[in-house]
Formats: C-alpha cells, structure tokens, sequence
C-alpha cells in the first residue's frame, strides 16, 4: 500500500540531500515498478533495467514533483514512457517473451505463473497500461486520467473496458470461464 | 441506469472505490436483486488477485544499482535541488533583500574563511573551489562584524567529515508497552473473512524546534544543534472511525494538536480504508505519542526520524539581529531628524 504522508516525507528530504531516504523510496516501490515495466514491455529483465532507469530519471528529476505525495503515479508514468520507448525499439515481442523463459533458476517463475504472463501478454498495450496503473500502482481514475490526458470519466471508461479484457484472457485460458 | 452495461460499469468503479455516495447506493440495491453484477463483482476481485500475484510474485532487488549510481550522481553534484519558482515583484523584492543580507554575511564572514585557511591540518583544508573563493573574498576589505557561524555555505564545498554538522539523536522510541495486544494472525484472519473491516492509520508528529539542544561539531567550534523530530506509525485498526478519534484525542492529550486528518480511501470493496492524520506535539510527548497510536492496533512500520535545523535557525537568528539593527539605526536618525527640526523651528 503506498502511504503518500511517507512519500512526501521522503522527497522532500531526498530534496534536502538525503539519499538515504531516495534508497527507502526505491525500496518501497521497486517491486511494483519492476511488476508494472514487466507487464508492459514483457520481458522480465529488460522491466528490471526499464525500472532501474526510471528510478534514476525520477532522482533527477524530483525536482519537477509538484505534488510530492503522488510520487507513485509519477513514476509510473515515466515507466509507461520508457516501457514504450523500449516496445518501439524492440520488435517483435515474440522474441523477449522467450527470453522471459530463461532466468535464473532462484527467482525463476512456475510453469502456471509464465504461462499466465504470457497470457497478460496478449492484451492490447492500451489495456495493460490501465491494469498496471489500476491494480499495480493503485492510482485512482484523476491519476489515470492525467497521465493518459483524458477526462476522469474516460478514465473509469477504460478501466470497465481493461478488466472485460482481462477477464476474457483468462477465461480464454483456461481460468473461470463464467461470465 | 437500466443499460446491463452500464451496471457493469458502475459495478467496475464500485470495485475502484471510485463511486460518490448516491451511485454506491445504487449499485448496492443492484447487487442486491442481480446475481449476475454479483458474480461479476467476484470476478472482478478474483481477477485482481491474479494479476497483481502473477507481476508481483517474483522476486528482484535493484536497490543497490539504483543507489549505486544516485551516490555517484551525488558525487558529482547531481543531486535534485528544490526547484524555483518564477520570479514576481514580490519575490524579486525578496531576493534583493536577501541579496543584500548576504553582502553583509560575505563581509563578516571573511575573517573565519581567513584564520581557518591558515590553521586547518590537511584533512579540514577546503577544496580547490572553495580555496578561488577565498581568494576573492580576500579581496574584499575586511568588516568589524562578529565572526559567523554558515555552515550551509561551506557543508557542501569543504572536503573532510569532521566539519560536517553532527547530529546526535536524543530521543528514541522506548519498547513497546507490554499490555497484551490484538495477535497480527488474528486481524488477517478477519480481514481475509470481511476485507472491508481492514483498516490503516497512518499518524506522523513532528516536534518543534529545540533551542539549546545538545551541542555538535560544526565548521570546526561546538555549537547548539538545533532539532526537529519526525515520527510516523501506520497502525491497522479494527474499526477506522474509532480509532482515528482516538488518535486524534491523543494528540490533544499530549499537549500537540492535529494538523491534518483526512480519510484517503473510502468504501472501496478490495483495499483497506485508511485514514492519514497528521499533528504536532512537544518533544517530550513524542514516544509517549507514538506509544499510545501503536495500541490502537497492530502496528505495521514505525519510524522516528530526527532532522538537523541548525543553519535555517542560524540563518534566521542572524536575520532577526541584522533586522533588528536596521531598525534601531532608523530610529535613532528619526529622532536626530526631529531634534534637528524642533531646533530650526
């Protein structure tokens, strides 16, 4: 759960020149940046490197936070704009959800979890960016609105339509296939 | 609303937590008489946790690379510093205030910069860029002002951390009190049982300054540190509207007050509501406060943090004094002024 009173504690002390609390931002967020580039872009390692350059585009940038309890989201959309720039200079994705296979034998993911990443996979990447923001980011529809230039009532628009989507994919999978 | 669609849709916000009060009623009375919105609702949920534990369920750390490359950026002066705003009249004003508060500072300060250049053993020698200023500043005519303390100046610039100002943190949370309280297994137990009673409250208190603390080394001479704490605990309650008037009372009970309270999350059917209330109270009452906040429930992270005001509070004493100067010497030529006048009349 992001706590926003902890965020804007700990930006505005990074801001003061304490790294230390920037390394207890990453610790906080780095397992959903990393969820959500890998959602995106679909390769596990790259979502790591995706994720290690936002985190460091985001330090740098901290600056340009005007809202420093919405850190979350903001980072997010740097993520959704590197994962982007990283689909576009990487096609075919076929290749990367191979490469999804082959990691190292400790973090390695069950056959069930592959299979169901490479079903999420199959979403159109409209989709997935709703999903990352909404059920890994956890951001409200303003926030999705604002990071995708829409209207809020758009936004829960696009939500409604990413989950029926979703829940196609893994009834089509195999999953509930009620409803 | 009659559209089964658009029930959906409402059911999918509902989810969100992202209904007003009416259309959450709504939506309520339909999941009352619609098995299938019902059965979609589930859906949703069970949807939701399969996807957030099939992204999230892999483990990987790159706080290290991270933090790797932010102390080399650091090194290299990259930091991110407070970002400024456009200047107004206003501002510009201000700025040519403080403009001229620094000459004076740059003119009592070049006494210090001198007897410190001479004397300092090699580890407290300033770095080159700091040496080019000096030079300038020995350019400078030297003012009668009483030597000054300006450690923001020279912090970032002077090599060796024996001059860096020292903060020794004088309060610290004692153990937690031994009355018996709810078993963490018990309130998971009931959240996976009825998620909606899962709550979260999110307190922070911040002490005010502390003139006369303890005394660290800065620029080389002992000096008052000046002190601000910071203490935040997220506790997960029971029943949210119970606890955060109890929190709230214990802010005024321990001498503070509440600064803000406000509730971040409402009726949302998957996550816990919480609740964020933040206050002030006396240095004093800041582990009793927080003490008091973690018996509300079982506490999830505390953290107290202490934080070093001594150059804003320098910076400030020193622009009263100049200020205060100012004022006096306007005073004593307004009389003069006046004297010199009933003389001629």
């Amino acid at each position: 759960m992001p706590i926003s009173y902890r965020d804007e504690q700990m930006v505005r002390r990074t801001l003061q020149g304490d790294n230390g609390a920037y390394a207890k931002l990453v610790r906080t967020h780095q397992t959903r940046v990393i969820a959500a580039a890998h959602h995106l872009c679909g390769d596990f390692e790259a979502a790591q490197d995706i994720a290690q350059e936002a985190f460091i585009q985001a330090y740098q940038s901290l600056a340009k936070l005007n809202e420093p309890g919405k850190f979350a989201a903001w980072l997010h959309g740097i993520v959704r704009n590197m994962a982007r720039k990283h689909l576009a200079r990487n096609r075919p994705q076929e290749l990367s959800l191979e490469r999804d296979r082959i990691t190292e034998p400790s973090t390695a993911p069950t056959e069930d979890h592959t299979d169901t990443v490479l079903v999420l996979q199959t979403l159109p990447l409209e989709h997935r960016e709703v999903l990352a923001a909404r059920y890994l980011q956890e951001m409200d529809y303003q926030e999705i609105a604002q990071m995708l230039g829409i209207t809020a009532n758009n936004a829960r628009v696009r939500c409604f339509r990413a989950k029926q989507a979703l829940r196609t994919a893994l009834a089509g999978a195999g999953g509930d296939a009620s409803g | 609303m009659d559209n089964h669609e658009q029930w959906r849709e409402a059911v999918s916000a509902y989810a969100d937590g992202e209904c007003d009060q009416a259309e959450r009623a709504a939506v309520e009375a339909h999941l009352s008489e619609c098995a299938d919105c019902r059965q979609w609702l589930e859906q949703l949920q069970s949807d939701q946790e399969v996807f957030t534990e099939t992204l999230m369920g892999r483990p990987a750390d790159i706080l290290d690379s991270v933090m790797k490359r932010v102390t080399e950026m650091s090194a290299k002066h990259e930091q991110p510093v407070a970002r400024r705003k456009p200047m107004t009249v206003r501002r510009f004003v201000e700025a040519f205030a403080v403009v001229a508060v620094c000459a004076v500072l740059v003119s009592v300060l070049f006494p210090v910069f001198s007897r410190s250049k001479a004397k300092a053993p090699e580890a407290l020698r300033p770095t080159a860029g700091l040496e080019r200023k000096i030079t300038k500043l020995e350019e400078l005519p030297e003012s009668a002002g009483e030597p000054l303390y300006r450690p923001s100046l020279l912090a970032e610039r002077v090599a060796g951390p024996e001059l860096r100002p020292k903060v020794d943190v004088v309060t610290s949370l004692p153990p937690p009190p031994a009355e018996p309280r709810a078993e963490p297994e018990a309130l998971f137990a009931e959240a996976r049982a009825k998620p909606t009673d899962r709550v979260v409250v999110t307190a922070g208190a911040t002490t005010g300054i502390e003139p006369g603390g303890p005394e660290g080394l800065n620029f080389g001479a002992r000096r008052p540190v000046q002190l601000a704490y910071d203490a935040a605990i997220e506790v997960w309650v029971k029943r949210l509207q119970e606890a955060v008037v109890t929190a709230e009372k214990t802010f005024y009970e321990r001498g503070g007050f509440v600064l803000n309270s406000k509730m971040v999350q409402v009726e949302t059917i998957r996550q816990p509501r919480v609740a964020e209330i933040t206050g002030k109270v006396p240095k004093e009452e800041v582990s009793n406060t927080i003490n008091d906040l973690a018996a509300l429930g079982w506490v999830a992270q505390r953290e107290l943090m202490g934080e070093d005001l001594t150059d804003a509070y320098t910076d400030t004493t020193r622009a009263i004094t100049l200020t205060k100067e100012k004022l006096n010497k306007l005073d004593q030529e307004r009389k003069k002024a006046g004297e010199a006048g009933h003389g001629a009349g």
